[in-house]
């Protein structure tokens, strides 16, 4: 992507996440709760970009994995991936918490859908912190691409877990937002889906870039090692003046 | 309205310091590395 391309996305994602601000601290009070209501439009948002990025992760995973399909790429995509699913992890627990605060009465409860929530943050800072584990590169590579995938395996089940267990935690957002809080709601928050989702992809190219400029200062700083390592053990010897 | 201003600006805030740490990151990397 040119560096053109990249500039006016991070324009449109900025307005587009601006729209949604507008639009979710303009919506109007409810009965049943009150202003609190308008964490609707970042809130599921947020939750929705944690599942996507989460799953863009698996899915480089599963093509670095694929001996045909297996590239560097993959494996750098998967990591820049999961760095900003941690991110969008924390701030739907964050948002989250600080809903339930006026509406449960409690910051935190180990309800089924905020404690898988917790866990896929833990998934995922564990993935982080195994791509930082030296060693053979294309054997790191492996072993967080499995990792990534196995982990991945909690973004059904914590988006379903409110129709499998009795949970503290509201069902479907959008079927709640259009049965009890009308069309602004749900306006508000599918303009929030997209937004988030388009800033996603902005951060995406940024963060891939990073991985690939550290990738290759890694593999530059691994060559002058080698060479610094060779120069002491094997050094050049002058040339002997004769006559 | 605490508890939603405390919501919307701690969201702000994390995503642009992340987009702003993960800019200045590639800078600081392009720097480092000649011809990049």
């Amino acid at each position: 992507m040119t560096r053109r391309a990249t500039n006016i996305l991070g324009v449109v994602a900025i307005a587009m996440v601006a729209t949604t601000i507008g639009l979710g601290l303009s919506l109007p009070r409810t009965v049943e709760q009150h202003e609190y209501s308008r964490l609707i439009a970042i809130h599921p948002p947020l939750a929705w970009v944690s599942y996507v990025s989460f799953g863009v992760t698996a899915l480089a995973s599963a093509f670095y994995l694929w001996p045909r399909t297996r590239s560097r790429y993959w494996d750098l995509l998967a990591g820049a991936s999961a760095e900003i699913s941690a991110v969008f992890t924390a701030l739907t627990l964050i948002t989250g918490s600080i809903w339930g605060r006026p509406t449960w009465g409690v910051w935190w409860v180990w309800d089924a859908r905020l404690t898988l929530t917790a866990l896929m943050l833990a998934l995922l800072l564990g993935y982080l912190a195994l791509r930082r584990v030296p060693g053979d590169v294309g054997a790191r590579g492996k072993r967080s691409a499995a990792v990534a995938l196995a982990s991945a395996m909690v973004i059904p089940i914590d988006h379903f877990a409110v129709d499998w267990w009795t949970t503290l935690h509201q069902d479907s957002s959008i079927e709640r937002a259009k049965d009890t809080l009308g069309g602004p709601f749900v306006a508000a928050m599918l303009v929030g889906f997209v937004a988030f989702t388009v800033f996603y992809a902005g951060l995406l190219v940024l963060r891939f870039r990073v991985e690939q400029l550290e990738d290759r200062f890694e593999s530059d700083g691994l060559d002058q090692a080698l060479a610094a390592r060779r120069a002491e053990a094997f050094p050049r010897r002058e040339p002997e003046v004769v006559g | 309205m605490g508890y939603v201003a405390a919501g919307y600006s701690i969201t702000v805030v994390v995503l642009a310091g992340y987009a702003l740490r993960t800019v200045a990151r590639a800078r600081a990397l392009r720097r480092r590395l000649p011809g990049s």
